[in-house]
């Protein structure tokens, strides 16, 4: 029971430890959230102490075996992400070109990166520290323990052991397994490095799974290098999984914007992971960029700060960034910065597919889809019509109509918002067929009401999050309510549907 | 000053056969029932969007969201409009009562027994016979809350 209770209280003054330290050297304000939550804990943690004194028991080592495992979803790692997206958002809070959507896109990065954290990674975190007496040792610990479903790594060095566990050992069963591990090995095991699974993780998704054990054996394979172990030992806390996962999320956010984040990562080898290089590349046309490629240069250790401007040889796999001409232009600004001692600071100004001011009287085509009205930029409109049957397409991708010489899919909203439509067949409506930036495609209404002037007001983010295309609405003269389709986002769900 | 003069007042509501209680310093009005827009995809419980002399307000039906029966709106429904930190919102409730003001010594903590409805019923106050049950306003507003798709029972 105390040693439970020790491991905790240790855990959680590392992470006190961990947001102080944050605070003093990274020059970045830590949420308040976590640091409310820390507070918590440790609250819990010292009504548990308190009870325990009194009832004791079994039922309390639970609770604080629950609260440990609650405690891994917010992993030390997550320290490394905040310094990386704290400077993104950061830039897109502070970027005044249209701050309330962009909060909104801000915070559903944060939600995301919080489950991709858990998910994808569950905890890293050490236990303590002591010499060894033997300087290398090849030894085979396989499956030693019952609860080892996972190999543990066949060659280990003399101070560094990698093991993978599973969930259905406590923290306190672990300690009792690695002691018996050392009476085995025969020397103390130092610099316990723990990667946790659960269960789920390996079951819903092996791949990610795969690539951390070959991970881990990688880093073995390399025994005449120690120094990339070392290396790997202040890299850990982010891993390539990671930082996949977090780019990935990023680039998937930015995916409506002229411009993607892309990210090699998976070009990384065992040199390049020091010098970890993140491109951003407009997909827009290229115009006169002046002022030639800028790549973002991430550098891990916060230790020093390498401008890469000669891509020869290099291992990067993305495209370079062309222009920030057009960004600037029709979106806001995106300004890069490199500060030594600091991370890189991004200021990106998120496009706004509706108005971007709230005063901006727009000029929308009023529709209706059963008992509900929404507003079309008219701007974004190309033509509408009633299509023939002979002009439909429907197979497994979805609907499609041709339309001049071209086969557009259909977007049919009623299915999309589950409302009850007048009719269900595409030939009985009105096809709306309109154009975004790179594509074209077609909405299917009940009717068009008007085309109306109006302005935007901005729903809260409870609620747009959970209604993917509509952030908006507006008043019409009548006081009625119409909803403001995001075009882009639109197109976003229905991708995501098909696929 | 404000604040004093408005410390333990309560707008009381009913709720079915209950009585509600909110801290008048959350309350920016009463309004009869307006016509409610839909919005696609919501929780049950949020009812959609009102106009209120041109502003957009969310409305959420408190009966859904405390697990009661749902009733037809009638001419004694209202909304109450309620305002914690950024968060504005309308909460339909059968009918408005009175504003009373309960000492400190009549408000006491809720029983531990009852369902994860208790989370939004702060306190529990006794004015002459009557038993108001204080609500939360700060858990019934919170964004996670707003967000979750269900209701519950109390």
């Amino acid at each position: 029971m105390s040693t439970v209770i020790d491991a905790l209280r240790i855990d959680l003054e590392r992470k006190a430890h961990t947001i102080c330290t944050c605070v003093q050297k990274m020059c970045y304000e830590v949420r308040k959230e976590d640091i409310d939550t820390l507070l918590r804990e440790l609250h819990t943690f010292k009504s548990l102490i308190e009870t325990t004194n009194i009832s004791g028991g079994t039922q309390i080592v639970h609770q604080l075996e629950g609260l440990y495992s609650e405690n891994v979803l917010w992993a030390d790692n997550k320290n490394d992400l905040f310094n990386l997206t704290y400077d993104i958002v950061q830039a897109l809070l502070e970027d005044n070109h249209e701050t309330y959507t962009t909060q909104l896109d801000i915070f559903e990065l944060y939600d995301s990166l919080e489950k991709e954290v858990a998910f994808k990674y569950k905890c890293i975190f050490d236990f303590s520290e002591q010499s060894v007496s033997k300087d290398i040792i090849e030894y085979k610990i396989k499956a030693y323990v019952s609860s080892f479903v996972f190999e543990v790594l066949e060659e280990c060095w003399h101070d560094e052991v990698y093991m993978v566990f599973t969930s259905d050992l406590t923290k306190k069963e672990i300690g009792c397994k690695l002691d018996e591990i050392s009476g085995l090995i025969g020397y103390k095991l130092i610099d316990q490095t723990y990667f946790y699974l659960e269960e789920e993780d390996i079951s819903i998704n092996p791949i990610d799974y795969r690539s951390m054990l070959n991970e881990l054996k990688h880093l073995c394979d390399v025994s005449s290098e120690p120094e990339i172990l070392k290396f790997y030992k202040k890299f850990k806390n982010m891993s390539e999984i990671t930082i996949n996962a977090l780019f990935s999320d990023i680039a998937t956010r930015c995916k409506n914007l002229p411009y993607t984040l892309t990210v090699n990562a998976g070009s990384l080898d065992r040199v390049s992971v020091h010098h970890k290089t993140f491109i951003v590349n407009e997909l827009m046309t290229y115009l006169n960029e002046k002022s030639g490629p800028m790549i973002l240069y991430w550098d891990e250790t916060n230790r020093s700060i390498n401008v890469v401007s000669d891509l020869t040889n290099k291992f990067i796999n993305g495209k370079i960034l062309q222009t920030r001409d057009y960004i600037a232009a029709s979106v806001g600004k995106k300004i890069l910065r490199q500060n030594t001692y600091r991370v890189t600071e991004f200021d990106i100004g998120l496009q706004i597919n509706v108005p971007s001011m709230l005063s901006d009287i727009v000029s929308t085509l009023l529709v209706r889809i059963g008992q509900m009205k929404f507003t079309i930029p008219i701007d974004k409109i190309e033509r509408t019509y009633q299509a023939r049957a002979s002009e439909l397409i429907s197979n497994l991708s979805g609907d499609f109509v041709s339309s001049k010489d071209k086969c557009i899919p259909v977007i049919k909203l009623f299915e999309t918002y589950h409302i009850t439509s007048d009719f269900t067949r595409i030939c009985d409506g009105i096809v709306i067929e309109v154009k975004t930036e790179d594509e074209s495609f077609a909405l299917l209404v009940d009717e068009i009401l008007d085309q109306v002037d109006v302005t935007f007001q901005y729903l809260p983010h409870y609620m747009s999050k959970q209604v993917k295309g509509v952030v908006a609405c507006s008043v019409l003269r009548e006081g009625d309510i119409a909803l403001a389709l995001d075009l882009q986002a639109i197109k976003g769900v229905f991708t995501m549907e098909v696929m | 000053m404000i604040e004093d003069t408005m410390k333990g007042k309560f707008l009381t509501f009913s709720l079915d056969q209950e009585h509600y209680g909110i801290d008048i310093l959350y309350v920016t009005e009463i309004v009869g029932l307006q016509p409610v827009t839909d919005v696609p995809e919501m929780p049950n419980f949020i009812r959609g969007v009102i106009n209120l002399r041109g502003s957009i307000i969310p409305v959420m039906d408190a009966r859904i969201k405390f697990g009661k029966e749902e009733i037809e709106y009638n001419d004694r429904t209202c909304t109450v409009v309620v305002e914690v930190g950024q968060v504005q919102i309308g909460i339909i409730v059968d009918a408005v009562s009175e504003v009373l003001t309960i000492d400190d010594e009549n408000i006491v903590p809720p029983p531990l027994v009852g369902g994860s409805g208790r989370k939004y019923i702060k306190n529990i106050g006794k004015y002459d016979n009557q038993i108001i049950l204080i609500v939360d306003c700060e858990a019934l507003l919170n964004e996670d809350e707003l967000g979750s798709i269900q209701g519950i029972n109390i």
